[in-house]
């Protein structure tokens, strides 16, 4: 049972009810556990206040949606004629109900509904009263907020339980697009379309050419990078004056349209988001990165520079990855490694002092050599080297990426090295190589997974993932993988969860 | 001088007209016996719990004074006391006993909970057991609208390390409690029950019953695991149901705060919403919404940013550097102290019954980790404050590495006697600190 992400709740309300209706809705903001949100809506029990906060969102959503009347009818189907319609009442329940808990509603929940949507109607003299409440109880309803997986028995499969087609429907509609199924794919469930591997992938491959899917991507890519809460960052405005929320902001956008470029325009090799030549840069990215001035307001294609190549030379991750006032070697190094790789980090050594040695006046160190410490300490090297060792290759890149040749006065070695990999240079030599690293396609592919279903796969899954990395390291499409990834064996399952 | 008694079911009756609401009650003098130390009806007095954190630590060179009892001198971390220092026990010494240490989780998962943390993989974990907070809201909670309130005060929290960094109070290893950042929202919670007579009412009401009825047919659909988490589902909306229900609380309601927690180019109002958060959680207190409140102040690790104070690193970072950055991490350090003692100022200076607010409290003062550069907690920087704990307090510090589960213990055995055991595995205890207990 996995929450709805609160992107997929103000989603589903929008498909529900409208665009108005999707911005009254204000559900309680996702928690991260393992790394992802998604397993967090599977792992974590909502507070009181979390619930309080749907109730009042809810109760918003509901009194846009009456505050037109003219507009009721199309939402509901049908026209009330008085508060004792319970004709028309049954017909909302019943329509706007399938649309909510993406199944048809038992006899117990019709009844259930228009019961409450009469009495209320009574009770206010108002049916549209009525309405509006019902509307709130059924997205506070736990088959409204949660994907709810029972699975059928699946007559091929001895142990497994399959999902049921209207599951399906819901799981690929939330992982490809982040809303709920719409009517059309709530038919071809109810058509039994939605069960055997060929119709799901081409079901699949029709998804995936939906505008909405593109903002789907955007919203896993903008939490693997952390790109949510740049405007949030703090930077020494003394030491660097360009820094500004806007800036900020359009660092997000800049890292969002090279991933749209290369997946949706292009449908090219995913890797080539590592090495990418050109960005899409406004004027303050522009004057930032040293390309030829863009002046019309908006962000434009250009050629970056030599030393600015792809993701990693993105001021976006640069910028959160280190401090206010200077470079963090270290969260680079972390990122790249656990996000991007998923090679996990073990954690510091108990009672250590972490204390780096600042420059003295007059003596002046780089980064490197306050950095060196860190390699002198046997219990800390052994750690280190994994995150240092990459994030060094970056130091060309100040705390906002802007392009430098000196820190502190001195010149920068860029040298870097990922652990038991291979040495390089700079940030070309890190792109380059991590480009081609089979580690960093099968992060991809557990990550989408991960994001997808809502838990870190299991043993039983590695099979099916193992198939899926083969498609994908023969072709490096992302639009691909989203549909291997749902037509892959794993997905069709209720899932065998990890504890803890 | 006779008093008039006014018996606390009278009151409820007569203002509730006869109708089953819960209702909050300010402490009226009149309802107390001639001491003032119980309900004149012989029911206890409400005792209060807020456990504050602040994120990295202290100095301990410039916080733990250098002799013991009520007389020692304030030191330069411990001066913002200064007012309510005869409250203020402050303990040193005392060690943080959880095994598994990958810094700052260990510390947060000791001071809150004494549960050892469950692990998640390298830095990320969750909370192995209930924070003391929820240990309390479940026992006097159900006596109050609102069973706990969670506060927090810079959003500038480490998202990427499971829930044990991000915050401070949890029902158990599911549950973690977030808190409302928003001045502004924690007023609109505690504050906007609508009126008696408004028809909109018990059509929440009608509907939340919906939402329960929908959520017991599906428990019978689905794993053990799953039910587990539907029947705290089924809880919550209980008590959101209780809160609709509940009548306006019958005390002075303050002006609704115009601060909302939103960051002016770049940085985060911490000044502005912590005084309006503790301002709130006091009258919280005196109009009986709540009795028990986590107040995070700032985030162990984390990114904020104590710009007001003249500097613009991370208090984290600050933290990792105590020789280079002193003089700028003890401003940040003084600076936490100095909001605990404002709320400890403001609970002393509110009339509670024939007392302060202070007296019938318990406020726990603790971090992550005793020094942020060694993250280190053997040797952990605690103030348990209140009047249900022995006066004059003193410093108190611990030369044989006493459980700090002993300190939690004590704190809420004073809010609460019949609680005679906290924490689990090697942080379990079931020692209170008899040098410091009423």
């Amino acid at each position: 049972m996995r929450r709805l992400l609160a992107k997929q709740y103000q989603n589903s309300i929008g498909s529900l009810l409208g665009p108005a209706a999707a911005l009254a809705a204000k559900p309680p903001p996702d928690i991260s556990t393992k790394g992802f949100e998604s397993i967090g809506a599977t792992e974590v029990t909502p507070s009181d206040n979390a619930l309080g906060q749907y109730e009042v969102s809810a109760r918003a959503v509901a009194e846009v949606v009456v505050s037109d009347i003219s507009q009721v009818p199309g939402r509901i189907g049908c026209t009330p004629t008085g508060p004792e319609d319970v004709a028309c009442f049954e017909t909302f329940v019943r329509s706007f109900g399938r649309r909510a808990f993406r199944r048809p509603l038992t006899t117990d929940e019709v009844t259930r509904y228009v019961n409450l949507t009469a009495a209320i109607a009574a009770r206010h003299r108002n049916a549209y009263a009525g309405v509006s409440y019902a509307i709130s109880a059924f997205l506070q309803s736990p088959n409204f907020l949660y994907q709810v997986e029972v699975g059928e028995r699946d007559p091929d499969e001895g142990s497994r339980r399959r999902l049921t087609g209207y599951e399906m429907a819901t799981r690929m509609s939330f992982f490809l697009l982040d809303t709920t199924p719409d009517d059309a794919m709530l038919d071809a469930a109810e058509a039994g379309q939605l069960v055997a591997p060929q119709s799901i992938r081409a079901s699949a491959e029709e998804l995936v050419d939906r505008s909405e899917a593109k903002a789907a991507l955007d919203n896993f890519y903008e939490e693997r990078f952390k790109l949510r809460d740049i405007t949030s960052l703090t930077k020494d405005p003394a030491k660097f004056p360009a820094f500004s929320v806007e800036l900020a902001e359009a660092m997000r956008q800049e890292s969002l349209l090279l991933l749209r470029d290369v997946v949706w325009t292009n449908d090219a090799d995913y890797r080539d988001l590592f090495t990418s030549p050109y960005a899409f840069v406004d004027a303050n990215l522009a004057t930032l990165y040293g390309t030829p001035p863009v002046t019309s307001g908006g962000f434009e294609k250009r050629m970056l520079p030599e030393t600015r190549r792809g993701v990693f030379g993105q001021a976006g991750f640069l910028s959160i990855e280190a401090h206010p006032t200077s470079t963090s070697p270290t969260r680079r190094g972390r990122f790249v490694s656990e996000r991007m790789l998923c090679i996990e980090v073990p954690p510091p050594p108990p009672e250590i002092v972490t204390e780096l040695p600042m420059p003295i006046p007059g003596m002046p160190m780089t980064m490197r050599q306050r950095l060196a410490q860190h390699a002198g300490f046997e219990q800390c090297a052994g750690c280190h080297v994994r995150m240092d060792g990459i994030g060094l290759s970056l130091e060309n890149f100040d705390a906002i990426g802007a392009f430098r040749t000196n820190d502190e006065g001195l010149p920068i070695d860029a040298s870097g090295e990922i652990f038991e990999v291979g040495t390089f240079t700079g940030l070309t030599g890190l792109s380059t190589l991590v480009r081609d690293m089979p580690e960093l396609h099968r992060c991809w592919v557990r990550s989408l997974y991960r994001h997808a279903t809502g838990h870190v796969e299991s043993e039983g899954d590695e099979l099916a993932l193992l198939k899926v990395d083969e498609t994908f390291e023969a072709s490096y499409r992302l639009k691909q993988l989203l549909v291997e990834i749902v037509a892959s064996d794993s997905f069709r399952f209720v899932d065998n969860k990890e504890s803890n | 001088m006779s008093r008039f008694q006014l018996s606390r079911r009278n009151f409820l009756r007569g203002v509730a007209g006869g109708t089953v609401a819960t209702i909050a009650l300010p402490a009226l003098e009149a309802m107390f016996d001639a001491n003032g130390t119980a309900h004149s009806d012989g029911s206890p007095l409400s005792h209060r719990f807020v456990a504050f954190h602040f994120g990295n630590g202290v100095t301990l060179s410039r916080f733990v004074p250098t002799t013991e009892g009520p007389s020692y001198t304030l030191t330069e971390q411990l001066a913002p006391i200064v007012n309510v220092r005869e409250y203020c026990h402050v303990l040193t010494g005392f060690e943080n006993k959880h095994a598994e240490k990958i810094t700052h989780h260990e510390g947060m998962a000791g001071m809150w909970s004494g549960h050892p943390f469950i692990s998640q993989g390298g830095l990320n974990s969750k909370f192995g057991g209930p924070s003391i907070d929820q240990v309390l809201a479940a026992r006097i909670g159900n006596k109050t609208t609102f069973p706990s309130l969670e506060i927090g005060c810079s959003k500038r929290v480490s998202t990427d390390e499971g829930p044990t960094m991000q915050f401070m109070s949890h029902k158990g290893p599911a549950q973690p409690m977030p808190p409302e950042y928003s001045p502004r929202a924690v007023f609109q919670r505690l504050f906007s029950a609508p009126p008696p007579d408004d028809p909109s009412r018990p059509s929440r009401v009608d509907v939340l019953d919906a939402v329960l009825e929908d959520a017991r047919a599906l428990k019978g659909r689905i794993g053990a695991s799953d039910k587990l988490r539907l029947d705290a589902h089924l809880d919550s909306v209980s008590r959101i149901q209780g809160q609709i229900n509940a009548l306006p609380p019958v005390c002075m309601v303050p002006p609704q705060p115009t601060e909302q927690n939103v960051d002016v180019a770049g940085r985060e109002p911490m000044e502005a919403v912590a005084k309006a958060m503790m301002d709130l959680l006091v009258y919280a207190f005196q109009c009986d919404l709540t009795r028990v409140a986590s107040f995070m102040l700032s985030p162990g690790v984390g990114h904020s940013v104590y710009h007001f104070t003249g500097s613009l690193e991370e208090q984290h970072s600050l933290s990792h550097d105590p020789v280079g950055s002193a003089t700028q991490l003890n401003k940040t350090i003084v600076w936490n102290m100095e909001q605990f003692a404002y709320l400890v100022e403001r609970m002393k200076a509110s009339e509670d019954g024939a007392r302060n607010l202070l007296d019938n409290s318990v406020v726990l003062l603790g971090s992550d980790c005793s020094e942020g550069w060694s993250h280190a907690i053997d040797d952990m920087a605690v103030i348990a404050a209140g009047g249900l704990l022995r006066s004059p307090a003193g410093h108190l510090r611990s030369k044989t590495n006493r459980n700090l589960s002993d300190v939690l213990l004590t704190c809420m055995h004073a809010v609460d006697p019949e609680i005679t055991e906290v924490g689990a595995a090697e942080m379990r205890s079931t020692t209170l600190i008899t040098e410091i207990m009423r």
